[in-house]
């Protein structure tokens, strides 16, 4: 099999692999919402016959199998109707990108922070500073983005009422948008709930076996120069951490944008489930299905690309 | 310079909410249409931006507002309107008659879909004469129709048709003829507006409102005390104190006409048996139970106790184990070991409560505690809004229920009584309670309509579909900052046109 080939089949076998994740995903998703106690025609309608017109209107009579085909259309076409409950009338696909404009930067910001403070700190063999932050990885997001944001809030307002200072532009956090609160929401996710320790630990790991393989003695013995050897070796495992990192923090971004006030994605499906706004659940859960199927493909394929004995296998 | 790009954010300072009056909702508005609200927060977003014909006095008396004159036919069928000639829309546009005529077509139409359909229902046709004159024909003959008539009017050139919908353009950009223009959604979810400089009686006294989205209801008071809000639409009860004592806020008590009550599923064994409805009435402590959860006055009938209809010569139940054995027994239950049983079977129930309700847990967890030592278990469940008008409203899925119903002025219980009720869940029947519902809603001598309803207060006491609970002392909290401030009880903004923001 010659080296293209083996790529080919690989690339198509993740495709093939991404496709199906999607339709499982709208088809579980679907089963799902047919489960969940009440509708959004429940939530607007106290008059049984304005409630059997929104339910036609809204097409909730519809069979699951029906609705998920609709959902993969949706995903093909980008539309995915309008919003019932949440923002009644305008259409998801612009929620969608409202949604993704906001949570976009946080989850990259903290996918980018954890990934480098993680390996770098375990490149760098940064002991100290890494052990100091897996103690406070080990609280949860919620817990460090609120903790943070009292202690933040109590002393700008002792401040305050000192006359020391006037009110700052972030001040109160959480409900004032401000650059501070974004880059608390991607450090809080970066680190909180594991993430940070996680990530070094596993990088630690890699590199330890990475240097004292036997090619890096090899290339110890012949005089070659290591930093090359080791971080293209160490990219590989660096990818699926990244990959699998990724599905937390997308997981992770309901929580942070619920305790910071964040309007993004998360918190816009959290509000979604509440009002039963079913087009809405779809059109986002179905994008954090492709962030996620996505960064994983991405992964695989940077995988296969810098370690040609993965085509073979694929 | 990594330290000054942490210090920069922190350091900068604030210019923001000097001259506006910023309040707090838990949830913003989804859509910006008075023929769509179904939150109070929406009616409150309603009464910034729109006008009725009528609209409350400081006294809660009917008094117009787009209405110059009006004029009720002797046989109460129409009811002739003078518009107000110096009312002009947010675009400039003047108000006319067939604004009224659109709104009234537009909320009876059923393609629009209006949640607010039914207070239009009592309104047959509308007829424009010239600019402003608008004359209403009644399906029926109406005593008081103005206290009906308080509806937001919506401006007929901003709608192609009067099937409205939800994705219409104006829940974006809505026009009123309201004290205060909405200018921008925010990018957190906050709403700004602006004051109305051609609204009636002149332009607002505060230039600019902001509505701000805190999900999170227990840091509404916290960023009160921070200056960071200037109002609170309600104080939950155990931010009271904190704020009370603090010299740059202002609390405003209001009286709601909101009771709460545990209501009995009476379609369902055993509450279809009276004697064990009035059974549990007697197993509560209303007195304890509301104890933990604030100040009220405590109730025996579905009425609040400043309504003329409330029946004051009927006592509240009051905890009374005897008598309450009594009534099981004669039910045909048992007493083993403490515990109620029926042909073996504990008397076991479900009570479901609505997860928003304010200081719910607290109520729950002490009735819970309550029955059980009266011999009864109790298994609690919280629901979520949509989960509630399923379960509850809808399929009619549960045992006992915990929640609360608000009112306004008319104080119609006929939907939650009568037997053919929309909102009459429990099951309830008595043809006694549906003739005297009925009678109260037909006649036009307001004696005779309280009368009926004091009777309606003393048999549902009788009856016990539910066990009256109680009125909460409610307060909304203002900055001092703000002078001249009168609330209105529900609507909250009704007389927002003469609040300033002071020194």
């Amino acid at each position: 099999m010659t080296s293209r080939s083996g790529l080919l089949r690989a690339l198509l076998r993740h495709l093939g692999s991404f496709v199906l994740t999607l339709v499982g995903c709208a088809l579980l998703l679907q089963l799902l919402l047919a489960l969940a106690p009440g509708d959004a025609a429940d939530l607007v309608a106290n008059d049984p016959v304005l409630r059997t017109a929104l339910v036609e209107q809204w097409h909730l009579d519809q069979p699951v199998w029906r609705r998920t085909l609709e959902s993969l259309a949706g995903l093909l076409t980008g539309q995915f109707g309008e919003s019932l409950t949440f923002r009644p009338g305008t259409p998801v696909s612009e929620l969608l990108l409202r949604g993704a404009t906001s949570s976009g930067p946080l989850l990259f910001g903290a996918l980018l922070l954890s990934v480098g403070l993680g390996s770098g700190m375990a490149w760098l063999k940064w002991e100290r500073g890494a052990r100091l932050l897996s103690i406070v990885s080990v609280a949860p997001v919620f817990l460090i983005a609120a903790t943070t944001t009292t202690a933040l809030n109590q002393v700008a307002f002792a401040g305050l009422q000192a006359g020391w200072w006037a009110a700052p532009a972030w001040f109160a956090l959480p409900v004032n948008n401000h650059p501070l609160k974004t880059a608390l929401a991607i450090a809080a996710l970066a680190i909180g709930s594991g993430a940070f320790s996680e990530i070094h630990q596993a990088s630690h790991e890699s590199l330890r076996a990475i240097r004292s393989s036997e090619y890096v003695d090899a290339a110890v013995a012949r005089g070659a120069p290591l930093s090359d050897l080791v971080l293209r070796n160490f990219l590989l495992p660096l990818s699926a951490i990244t990959a699998r990192r990724a599905a937390f923090f997308v997981g992770g971004l309901v929580v942070i944008e619920k305790v910071l006030h964040v309007q993004g994605a998360g918190a816009m499906l959290w509000q979604a489930c509440r009002l039963r706004d079913w087009p809405l659940v779809i059109g986002l859960s179905l994008l954090a299905a492709c962030v996620v199927a996505g960064t994983r493909l991405l992964a695989d394929m940077s995988r296969l690309a810098l370690d040609p004995r993965l085509r073979g296998q694929a | 310079m990594f330290s000054l790009l942490i210090m920069a954010p922190l350091l900068s300072m604030s210019t923001a909410g000097a001259a506006s009056f910023r309040y707090a909702e838990d949830q913003a508005p989804g859509i910006v249409n008075p023929l769509f609200s179904t939150t109070m927060g929406e009616a409150r977003v309603n009464e910034l931006l729109f006008d009725g014909l009528y609209s409350d006095s400081q006294e809660l008396a009917t008094v117009p507002d787009l209405v110059q004159s009006d004029e009720l036919s002797e046989d109460g069928l129409t009811l002739t309107l003078r518009l107000r000639s110096d009312v002009s829309w947010h675009d400039g546009r003047p108000l006319q008659g067939q604004d009224v005529a659109f709104t009234v077509q537009a909320m009876k139409e059923p393609g629009t879909l209006s949640t607010e359909a039914g207070r239009v229902s009592f309104i047959e046709r509308v007829e424009t004469q010239g600019d402003s004159l608008v004359v209403l024909h009644f399906t029926e003959p109406q005593v008081r129709p103005q206290d009906k008539l308080t509806f937001k009017i919506l401006p007929s050139h901003a709608f192609s048709s009067t099937v409205v919908t939800r994705s219409d353009s104006f829940r974006t950009r809505p026009l009123g003829t309201g004290p205060y223009k909405l200018v921008t959604y925010n990018d957190d979810n906050s709403i700004t507006f602006q004051a109305n400089s051609e609204g009636l009686g002149g332009k607002a006294r505060i230039a600019e409102v902001v509505m701000r989205e805190v999900s999170d209801k227990s840091y509404q008071a916290k960023l009160l005390l921070y200056e960071s809000l200037e109002g609170l639409v309600r104080v939950l009860p155990r931010d009271l104190a904190v704020l009370q004592n603090n010299r740059k806020i202002e609390l405003y008590p209001y009286q709601t006409n909101s009771w709460w009550y545990v209501g009995f599923n009476q379609a369902r064994a055993p509450f279809d048996d009276a004697r064990v409805r009035q059974a549990m009435s007697y197993l509560v402590d209303v007195d304890a139970l509301l104890a933990p959860v604030g100040t009220g006055e405590v109730l025996s009938g579905p009425f609040v106790r400043s309504s003329p209809f409330y029946n004051h010569q009927v006592s509240p139940r009051t905890y009374n184990d005897t008598r309450a054995a009594t009534l099981l027994e004669e039910a045909g239950f048992a007493s083993e070991g403490g515990m109620w049983t029926r042909d073996g079977e504990p008397l076991t129930v479900t009570l479901s409560a609505h997860r928003t309700l304010e200081s719910a847990q607290e109520v729950v967890i002490n009735l819970q505690s309550q029955l059980r030592s009266g011999g009864v278990t109790v298994e609690v469940e919280f629901l979520d809004e949509a989960e509630w008008k399923a379960r509850i409203w809808r399929q009619q899925d549960y045992d006992l229920v915990l929640s609360q119903w608000s009112f306004d002025r008319n104080e119609d219980v006929r939907e939650q009584l009568h037997s053919d009720g929309a909102r009459n869940f429990g099951s309830y029947s008595n043809p006694e309670v549906d003739a005297l519902l009925n009678e109260a809603r037909a006649t036009r001598d307001p004696q005779v309509k309280k009368a009926a309803l004091r009777k309606v207060h003393a048999l549902a006491s009788q009856d016990s579909p539910m066990i009256f609970l109680w009125t909460l002392d409610s307060y909304s909290a203002i900055s001092t900052r703000v002078d001249d401030v009168v609330i209105h009880p529900f609507y909250f903004f009704t007389w927002v046109r003469q609040w300033h923001m002071g020194s």
